[in-house]
């Protein structure tokens, strides 16, 4: 896709470009034919894997009474076997390779699905995901695909998330499990973050900026809420909440401003600044008057530009 | 740097340009700053609407005058975003500007006695007015995304809902196959473009579609295939669109199977709601070399086959019938693009 954007909009914004050119300007924006073919060629293949996988989940998902567990089973193990199948014949395809693999994993989704319909065990549905997870990690690790790994983490998201409902009554004495959860989620997705961002060094088919700022968003948003929580809910330790908070936005600002060039992460941290900040003002008035809101307007405006002003110069820098 | 010093040769190469490579760049931010600053706007717009109710609460009991405070507040904003000197303003424009309209809209519920096609209605033309005269990026962008919203919601209150997704998604997809068809309102369109992009996957999602009937509590005029049938002329309207540059380098035979394909897409992804669209703002972003399109469009197309199985409308076996039916014609397409040679002729880009 042509890079080529941007640069060609400034030039028509700012009148370098005569307004008899543009057209002409343009067509090194517009994609050629043979960048039309290589995209359909990749749209059409991800649809198609991806209809195709979740309709069998969906398939699996009814419970339809009529077709026999047996048969279930064999069609499920089939299509696995020709998804694996595919991989292997095409493993060197930059992206069959990647669908049949991906598309393996979702069919592996619904085979464990159909056995806790089947066998009834008794298990608890964090189990699914927990043995989802862990029968597709030697998959994640040969697709060398990022977007495998991150359907690992959203499983093991959910384990957690799924655990806690069943367990996190264990810790109620000294954790809320709402709480408990938020923490460990946090914990876990910062730690992937920091592996990721570790490993990208070395291998880089990881170097993909989308993946780390969806494991930065899932760290940041769930701190920010326990933050928050730690700031207007009484029964929680407020200073475990600042110390991890500051720590994490201090190597946030420091990272991504010094060591690793990247905006996206320095606006999420204003804007859990920004958030953070004005919830502890807030929240620290005895009493809400004119004068308590114009000071929260005020300052939510002042945060506001302090943050973007910031950003817009450091966006110069790097463009620069 | 160097991207852009090519790019420079090419034009300088084409007689497009002359000179040196010019030194200013306009300073466009990327679109989360522009997040965080409409953020922070209707954060402390908030603030300002508590702050505003406290000094005039007596005053704000007579609804005309709280509609009159509001416009006098969207005036400002006005005048603040036109002469914007500083960021700061910027903030405080915003800010302003959205609690004008809360009062506006506040005042508005009462005086209709919250008959819900006025208010819907009413919105839906403040929201058009302001994405139309707001001289900025990020109160464009928040004022189409409402306008089109409203507009969804008023035409169910009216009796006709899925209409509006198919009608927002011709004006979506008008606005990005002629976005640079206005150059000195290209900041204009493309920010009423955005809007309308966001707009249109909410309202094409499953989650939209099972909350219509909270809006609709008169008789349905419309049913969902209308809506549908709609899209589809849309989608093969844009695809006649995107194909026209090409017309004179491939076969007319070409073109004819193209859209014949599309049709079999269209209908095939009828009961699959929102697909269309979503594929649509990904062609239509791919077609411009708008990689955040591209990615609004994947994004809703993720969430969108997340959300598909809670649809209410119909079973799991019925959805995964749908599904498998598009990913078998999805494969076939494709397999038809790799036996076809009239797409391997043309220099790529990259």
């Amino acid at each position: 896709m042509s890079s080529n954007r941007k640069y060609i909009i400034d030039l028509i914004n700012q009148q370098v470009i005569p307004s008899d050119k543009i057209k002409e300007a343009l067509t090194l924006i517009y994609p050629k034919r043979g960048d039309w073919k290589v995209f359909l060629d990749n749209l059409l293949l991800w649809l198609g894997g991806l209809s195709l996988g979740v309709a069998t989940i969906f398939f699996i998902a009814y419970n339809w009474k009529d077709i026999g567990y047996f048969a279930k089973f064999g069609m499920l193990e089939l299509l696995l076997i020709g998804a694996i199948f595919v991989y292997y014949k095409f493993a060197d395809h930059k992206l069959i390779g990647k669908v049949s693999l991906v598309l393996a994993t979702l069919f592996l989704g619904a085979t464990m699905a159909l056995f806790g319909q089947t066998y009834q065990t008794g298990a608890d549905p964090w189990q699914l995901f927990f043995n989802w997870s862990l029968l597709m990690l030697p998959w994640a690790y040969i697709s060398k695909f990022p977007a495998m790994w991150i359907i690992w983490v959203v499983l093991i998201n959910l384990t957690i998330v799924l655990y806690n409902q069943v367990f996190g009554g264990t810790f109620g004495a000294f954790f809320n499990s709402d709480e408990l959860t938020m923490w460990l989620i946090f914990c876990f997705n910062s730690l992937v973050l920091v592996v990721w961002e570790i490993l990208s060094k070395y291998r880089p088919w990881l170097d993909v900026r989308w993946s780390v700022r969806l494991l930065a968003l899932a760290s940041g948003v769930t701190l920010t809420s326990l933050t928050l929580n730690a700031i207007f809910k009484d029964n929680t330790d407020l200073m475990i909440a600042a110390v991890v908070w500051f720590s994490w936005m201090g190597a946030n600002f420091y990272l991504y401003q010094k060591v690793k060039a990247d905006l996206f992460m320095l606006t999420g941290g204003c804007i859990s600044g920004i958030i953070v900040i004005s919830s502890f003002v807030f929240n620290s008035f005895t009493k809400i008057d004119v004068g308590e809101l114009f000071i929260m307007s005020l300052l939510v405006i002042i945060l506001g530009t302090i943050s973007s002003l910031w950003l817009k110069r450091l966006n110069m820098g790097i463009k620069s | 740097m160097n991207n852009q010093n090519t790019t420079w040769s090419i034009l300088v190469d084409k007689g497009i340009v002359k000179g040196d490579t010019p030194l200013e760049t306009v300073n466009d931010s990327p679109w989360y700053i522009k997040t965080l600053v409409g953020f922070s706007g209707w954060l402390a717009s908030i603030f300002i609407l508590g702050f505003i109710a406290l000094i005039f609460k007596d005053i704000l009991d007579q609804y005309l005058t709280s509609s009159i405070i509001g416009i006098i507040f969207i005036a400002g904003a006005f005048v603040l975003l036109k002469n914007q000197k500083s960021d700061f303003f910027e903030h405080i424009g915003l800010s302003l500007s959205l609690a004008g309209q809360v009062l506006i809209i506040y005042g508005i519920v009462n005086i209709s006695n919250s008959k819900e096609a006025v208010i819907w209605g009413a919105l839906f033309l403040m929201q058009t007015s302001l994405a139309l005269i707001m001289p900025n990026f990020i109160h464009r962008v928040l004022s189409a995304f409402f306008a089109a919203f409203s507009f969804a919601a008023w035409l169910s209150v009216l009796g006709m809902p899925y209409l509006a997704s198919g009608l927002i998604m011709f004006l979506c997809a008008w606005i990005w196959i002629n976005e640079f068809s206005y150059p000195m309102h290209h900041r204009k369109v493309v920010a009423i473009g955005y809007g309308f992009a966001l707009s249109l996957i909410l309202i094409k999602s499953p989650a939209f579609f099972n909350a219509l009937s909270l809006f609709s509590n008169t008789e349905q005029l419309t049913k969902p295939w209308m809506g549908e049938t709609i899209s589809s002329c849309v989608f093969l309207y844009v695809v006649w669109k995107l194909m026209k540059p090409y017309q004179k380098e491939i076969p007319q035979v070409a073109v004819i199977v193209t859209l014949i394909i599309t049709l079999i897409f269209c209908i095939a992804s009828y009961e699959v709601l929102g697909l269309s669209s979503c594929v649509m703002i990904i062609l239509l972003g791919f077609s411009v070399g708008n990689r955040i399109l591209i990615g609004f469009g994947i994004m809703s197309l993720l969430i969108f086959i997340s959300s598909y199985y809670y649809l209410l409308e119909i079973t799991l076996l019925e959805k995964s019938e749908h599904l498998f039916i598009l990913g078998l014609i999805f494969i076939f397409l494709r397999w038809v693009l790799q036996q076809t040679k009239i797409w391997n002729k043309g220099e790529s880009n990259e």
